[in-house]
This record gives structure tokens, sequence and C-alpha cells, in this order.
């Protein structure tokens, strides 16, 4: 990956009257291009982060910048961004080729350059038959080609993309992402993409920043936030179904550290320790494929019983509970023949156990 | 069944409507000796009862040549209707349009007082800002001008009023894209605003043609001289022994509106809707 900062945001606020703090001193940079993926629940303030490297709303305090020039204060028509919405907003009362001419007619293209950019980009994304329709005549998944035609027919130096697929059906929204996905990495053009949906950003995104309440918690590849999540939320944010979280302490006995679940004792590698006394409250996570089903006989196994079982013919997922113990969520093979009612015997896989700081959320470092 | 009454109910309402315009009609193609026959009784204290047939008995074309052939008052005053109306509507469409885009879509300083107070002069009555509106246009010395009637007409709020709620309704993302695209905002408003908006602009267009078209107050109150007069003030000055003339000019002053009406009636009820009142 080009390591060179096309973007910088530099301690960035948004305040909203009432004093709703939605973007929160941010520090990031942006690639040159990366596909970068902001992700985060509704009201994390990805939109409006968003937003503002677009020119769209004011910058409370903090500068972005790009290229090293300041762009605070540049109109969003001179910032050379394009931006995809998350309502295609196309312009309703034009055709599909006066839609993607626009922006070519706003920046004085010569008639001959813009013709041939049209109709590469409408080869591209297979727009040629459609050229004389209105939006209206369109279905969604063409609406959104439109708006990415509308986009890239300018090279622009950056796009970004507001949950450009939430109004499209899964299957289409499938087959757009792996489109958008070579679209970008055809252009090199550095992406910056908004989304709520942790699968999109995982599988799109070359970087993934986790946000939430205004707030960065953690920027990285999806390898990276999937593997070792700075904090609670981003664990439990990112994966499907979610890591199992649970309050935990560790116990000494015999010579070995154990991590507790409910009234049963996980036992735990003493190198993931360092940072933990004993008896000292904190949070344990595991994620669901991380615990295995496990013959009773194992010293380690735990028993619970089956509360349900979701196949979706490729995997299963097992949801778990057992009498004073945290319910747990285990994925597995879709062989799987347990259940509902069921008692099964599970193995916690040590190594893959992350510890949190109950009060604080954020992971405990191993050596 | 229940279709079919409600069906028959409006269509006994409508011909309740519709009598005055039948008789209109058909009076219009009455000559002069028939219609003093019916109207004697009113007319001139004849005895007996006034009478109005569903068909002129003698239909007859002669009113209508009367009026477009021999009456050229009538023609200048037609012509002052459309020199005062259409400058208005144009007028309004010209700054009502920008005023309702700016007021719709950018947030400044005072924005809301100044909303209010389109508010409250479109709410005034024509009676309220009459000897007010005449001082000014006195003092400006535009009584008794075409300008006395366009100027405060082309400077109406109501248009702006209704055009608002058309521009307010246009997404914002859609106009953002315009900014995005590099779009300046005059050509945002030019380029998507004026396409987007103009079911509004329409609707105030035909809304005000109707009403200026109608209007009797404002030229009876800034034009002194009849010459200016337009069409509308024709109408109540017309004599009982010309009531055939006056039926064929109500006719032809009917048109032009029942044109607009027949091919804006979309935009009419828009308009009305967006306006939340009937004018």
């Amino acid at each position: 990956m080009n390591e060179i900062a096309d973007v910088e945001i530099s301690g960035v606020n948004k305040w909203y009257p009432g004093d709703v703090h939605a973007v929160s001193d941010m520090y990031m940079e942006i690639h040159k291009g990366e596909f970068l993926v902001f992700v985060g629940p509704s009201g994390c303030g990805k939109t409006t982060l968003l937003r503002m490297i677009a020119g769209l709303e004011a910058i409370s305090s903090g500068t972005i910048s790009m290229g090293g020039r300041v762009i605070n204060k540049v109109a969003p028509k001179n910032r050379d961004i394009a931006m995809v919405f998350q309502n295609y907003a196309l312009y309703p009362t034009m055709k599909v080729k006066e839609n993607i001419a626009f922006p070519l007619k706003m920046h004085h293209t010569n008639k001959k350059e813009a013709a041939s950019r049209i109709a590469e980009v409408a080869e591209k994304l297979e727009l040629k038959a459609l050229m004389n329709r209105k939006p209206a005549a369109l279905s969604g998944g063409q609406r959104q080609r439109v708006a990415l035609a509308r986009a890239m027919v300018r090279k622009p130096r950056l796009f970004l993309m507001d949950e450009p697929l939430s109004n499209l059906d899964a299957k289409l929204r499938t087959e757009m992402r792996r489109e958008i996905v070579s679209l970008q990495r055809e252009l090199r053009v550095t992406t910056v993409y908004a989304t709520h949906d942790q699968t999109e950003a995982m599988t799109m995104g070359t970087r993934i920043a986790v946000m939430n309440e205004g707030v960065l918690q953690q920027i990285g590849t999806p390898k990276e936030i999937y593997r070792n999540p700075k904090n609670l939320f981003v664990a439990g944010f990112i994966g499907s179904p979610g890591m199992n979280v649970w309050d935990t302490e560790v116990v000494f006995m015999e010579g070995e550290y154990f991590l507790a679940l409910g009234g049963a004792l996980v036992p735990i590698p003493a190198k993931t320790l360092s940072a933990v006394r004993e008896g000292k409250k904190i949070k344990a996570a595991i994620r669901p494929e991380h615990i295995i089903p496990a013959s009773s006989i194992y010293e380690s196994a735990v028993t619970m019983k089956i509360d349900m079982v979701e196949n979706s013919g490729r995997e299963a997922a097992v949801f778990l509970s057992a009498p004073g113990s945290p319910s747990l969520a285990m994925v597995t093979n879709a062989d799987f023949e347990g259940f509902s009612g069921e008692m099964i015997s599970v193995c916690l896989r040590a190594e893959r156990i992350h510890l949190f700081d109950a009060e604080t959320g954020a992971a405990i470092e191993s050596d | 069944m229940r279709r079919w009454l409600l069906a028959a109910f409006l269509t006994f309402v409508a011909f309740f409507v519709w009598i005055p315009l039948w008789l209109l009609i058909s009076g219009s193609f009455m000559g002069a000796k028939e219609m003093t026959q019916n109207l004697a009784p009113v007319l001139e204290n004849a005895s007996g009862y006034a009478s109005w047939p569903i068909i002129a008995k003698y239909p007859t074309l002669q009113p209508y040549v009367e009026l477009l052939l021999d009456t050229p008052q009538f023609f200048v005053m037609f012509w002052n209707s459309c020199i005062q109306v259409f400058p208005i509507i144009l007028g309004q469409v010209l700054i009502g349009a920008p005023a309702a885009w700016a007021l719709a879509r950018f947030r400044f300083r005072g924005k809301k007082l100044l909303y209010f107070i389109y508010i409250v002069l479109m709410l005034m009555p024509f009676q309220v800002t009459m000897v007010s509106s005449y001082l000014v246009l006195n003092n400006m010395g535009l009584i008794n001008t075409a300008w006395a009637i366009i100027l405060p007409g082309a400077a109406s709020t109501f248009p702006v009023f209704i055009m608002i709620r058309f521009f307010t309704a246009i997404p914002d993302a859609v106009t953002e894209a315009g900014e995005m695209d590099g779009a300046s905002h005059f050509q945002i408003f030019l380029r998507i605003g004026l396409p987007l908006g103009a079911p509004g602009i329409l609707s105030a267009v035909v809304l005000g043609f109707l009403e200026y078209w109608n209007a009797l107050e404002a030229p009876l109150a800034f034009l002194n001289d009849q010459s200016f007069w337009p069409l509308s003030l024709y109408l109540p000055n017309i004599t009982a022994d010309n009531a055939g003339i006056s039926l064929v000019a109500s006719v032809i002053m009917l048109v032009p509106a029942l044109l607009i009406f027949l091919f804006g009636q979309k935009y009419l009820e828009q308009g009305i809707t967006a306006s939340g009142m009937k004018d």
C-alpha cells in the first residue's frame, strides 16, 4: 500500500447546536489510493466526518488537509472530490447521460473530451442502454450505477461514498460491493466509504476506521481490527455473531492461571496475563469461531445447553447457556448436529481469548 | 352502490354550479330583442316575470359581432388586462422564485423574521394595505399608470409562499450533489432548483393569473383614468340596455382563465394544497 497521506484530518471536532459533539478530536491519515471505510453504528459521526471532508459541513475546530493544503474554507466544488450519496441524489429532471455529463459541464470540460469520458464510464458501468432514461425509470441498482458514473466521470482526486448500498437488496448489495471494489482498484482513486454494515467494511476496505459516539475507536486493516480489537466496542461491533464478552477474574490455582466463566474455569496461558493482577475484575472476550465442540472428557471443556442453532448451510451458529454462566455464541461447521435443549461440551481456545479492562474497556495487551 | 350514489350527488351539486355558466353562455347567443323581452320585467319594470330559456330561441352571433367588431373600448381594456397581468406574472416568477429559493434553501440571520413578515403581508387583505400602497405609489408618481398595478403585484408575497413549499421539498442531497459536481449556488438554482420546483412555479403562475385577471380593487383604487382600466372593470359598467354585450364580454373574459385552468389544473390543485388555503 502506498503510505503517502492524501488527506490528513487533524484534531477535527464538530459540535451541533444543543452541545451535540458529533465528531470528537479526530486525527486520521488517509493514504493515497487506499479504500478506507468509516464504520460504526448510526449516529457515530461517520457521515458527519465524511461531509466535513466533502465541505458540506463546517468544521467546528481542527483542520482537514488534502495534499498538504488545508481545505477547511475551500468550497466543495473546488476540492476535487466526488461523492456518492446514500439515496443516489440523481437529478430527477435530467436523463442519465445529462446526469453523468453534469459535473463535466460545470467544470467546462471540452465537448470532445466530455463525450469520450461519458462513453468510457457508460461502457464500464454498463449504462449504454439507459442513457436516455430519466432516473425515475431506473431500478435501484441502475440508479446506483449512474451515481457512480457521475462521480467517476470527473476523475476526481478523492471519492466519498456515504452508505451507497444501503437501499439495495441483499443480492444486489453483494454484487455492487464487488463492483465498487474492483472499480476502485482499477482507478486507484483514494476512496472513503461510510457504512454501518461491518460486513461491507470488512470485505471492501483496505483499512477500516471504527467509530463510536464521534470518537475514533481503532483504525487498521480488516485483519488487525478483527484479530486485535483495541477495545470492547470494536470487539463487539466487528464480527457476526459478535464476540462473546463476559465479566471475569483471573484465578491462580495449582500453578496455573484460569479465567472464571460462570462456575467453570478456563485455563489461560500465563503470558497473556502479564498485565493482570490475580483477582482483578476484567472482561474476557472470544470470537464464536474460537469456541469448539469438544469431548466432555477434555479437562477444560465446559458443559452448556444449546438454546438455538442457526444453520446457514455454510456454517452453524450455536447459542449456548448454562446456569450462572454467561451465554455464548459458537460458530462451527454446518454439519453440526446438536439440537435445542441438548447439553454439549465446548472448549474455548485459550490463546484466542482477549482481555479488556472492565472500567475503561481498553484491551489489555499481552507481551 | 355507494360510489354510484356519491357520483349522483356530486353531479347534482355540480349542476347548480354550472347553471350560471350555462345561462351566461346561452345568453351570449341571444339577440337584443329576445334579451329585452326576457328581461323586461326586471330591467324595465314591465309586468310578469323574467324568463331565461335553456337555449336561446333565436340564437345569433350578433352580440359577438357587436362586441368584437364594433366595440374598440373592449379591446383596449382586454389589452390593458394583458399588459397588467402578464408582467405581474413574469415579475412574480423573476422576483418570487429566487426569493423563495433563498428562504427555502439558505440559512441566514433574520430568515425567520423575514419569513414571518412575508406571511403577515400575505394574510393582509388588500383593503388594509390600500391606503399605504396608494401613498407610496403616489409619491413615486406611479398612480394612474400600469406600473401601479404591476409593481405591487409582481412583488406579491403569495407566490413566494407557494414556491417555498415546493423548493423545500427538494431533497438536500440533490443540491449537495450539485455542489459536489462543481455547480455554483446560482447554477444549482437554475439547473436543479428551477426544473424541480417547476410545479410550484406553475402553481403560482396559475393562481396568480386567476387572481390578477379578475382583480377589481387595485385597478379601481390606483387607476383613475378609465382608459387604463382592465377588462375586469369593464363588466360592472355595462348597463341594462347592452346586457347582451356584457354576457359576451363575460364569456371572452372567462376564456383565458378557463384555458389556464384546463392546462394548469394539476398545478392549481398542487398550489392550493401547498398553500393550505383557498385564495
